[in-house]
């Protein structure tokens, strides 16, 4: 038995004809909708453990602590570095997983003119993203424009895919 | 003829202006305050100091100091780390005094930017061109 038979003999145990199994499809979206909401949080316990490998580190080379260290490499100027990473290499799997799990749900449902136009436009949407992210500087990226003061422009962009694929899957999947 | 001048080469999370604010755009006139104001952005999470040292370059723009008119002005400008979000704006002015018409009065402001416990600091000139009237 695999997980979508699993997930239809748990949903139909009344007899009834399964919503959850008919949009099956959208759970992955919604489940990647929550990661990318508590992503902010896992940046931050992530810039937190960096912390502790870099003064471990630094101590293990018998770095004094009043030792000058450049801005460059600050740990607060690094605090953006990770961020600003994070969110460059996200970009591109956040750009087309969503419209690839689109085109599996509705792929006898919506032509293959359609399934090379939605993945073109997604693909140039995602590569001039990924170009202006990667043309910021890490300070000016991180300082900048976030949704809710809480989501960058990588995350806003992942979450605004998602959450629109799920009403396409919706509408189109019956 | 250019009254505000914006740093090229400072790091790119800070950006240092220098401009003349005048209630008529570019000109200083007898009477009418205008000011010399240089602004900082700090879009890094660490503090700097930017040195000011500004002088007129030409015989009728000064800067008004209560004793008479001087040439030059000098001023230590603290620009704290950015907030959580946006940039940390930091800035200093002094007044203008016009001593006469003048078509292309000229203000050559040496601004010099390091970051508080960093010994080194790198220096570039701005260059602001005003009418006096």
């Amino acid at each position: 038995m695999n997980c979508r038979n699993l997930l239809a003999g748990a949903t139909e145990l009344d007899g009834q004809s399964s919503w959850a199994v008919q949009n099956s499809w959208i759970f992955p979206l919604a489940l990647a909708i929550f990661l990318l909401l508590i992503s902010p949080l896992i940046t931050k316990w992530t810039i937190g453990v960096l912390d502790g490998q870099i003064a471990t580190d630094g101590a293990r080379h018998g770095v004094p602590a009043n030792a000058v260290i450049y801005p460059h490499v600050h740990p607060n100027r690094i605090h953006d570095y990770v961020e600003w990473a994070t969110d460059l290499v996200q970009i591109v799997p956040a750009g087309l997983l969503p419209i690839a799990s689109t085109i599996l749900a509705l792929t006898t449902k919506i032509s293959s003119l359609t399934c090379v136009l939605l993945v073109l436009g997604l693909a140039i949407t995602t590569i001039i993203l990924l170009l202006y992210v990667s043309s910021k500087d890490a300070s000016v990226y991180v300082s900048g424009w976030k949704l809710c003061t809480f989501y960058s422009v990588a995350t806003s962009f992942a979450i605004a895919m998602n959450v629109l694929c799920i009403p396409i899957i919706l509408y189109f999947g019956h | 003829m250019s009254c505000t001048y914006v740093t090229s080469q400072t790091p790119r999370v800070l950006k240092l202006k220098s401009e003349v604010i005048s209630p008529t755009l570019c000109r200083v006139s007898t009477g009418v305050p205008a000011d010399h104001r240089i602004s900082a952005e700090n879009r890094s999470l660490l503090p700097y100091i930017i040195n000011i040292d500004s002088g007129c370059t030409t015989a009728k723009i000064r800067y008004d100091d209560a004793a008479g008119p001087v040439v030059g002005w000098k001023h230590t400008l603290h620009v704290p780390p950015r907030p959580g979000k946006g940039a940390s704006p930091a800035a200093a002015e002094f007044p203008l005094v016009s001593l006469g018409a003048g078509r292309y009065e000229s203000i050559e402001t040496k601004l010099s930017w390091q970051v508080v416990g960093v010994p080194t600091a790198q220096a570039e000139t701005a260059t602001i061109q005003v009418e006096t009237t």
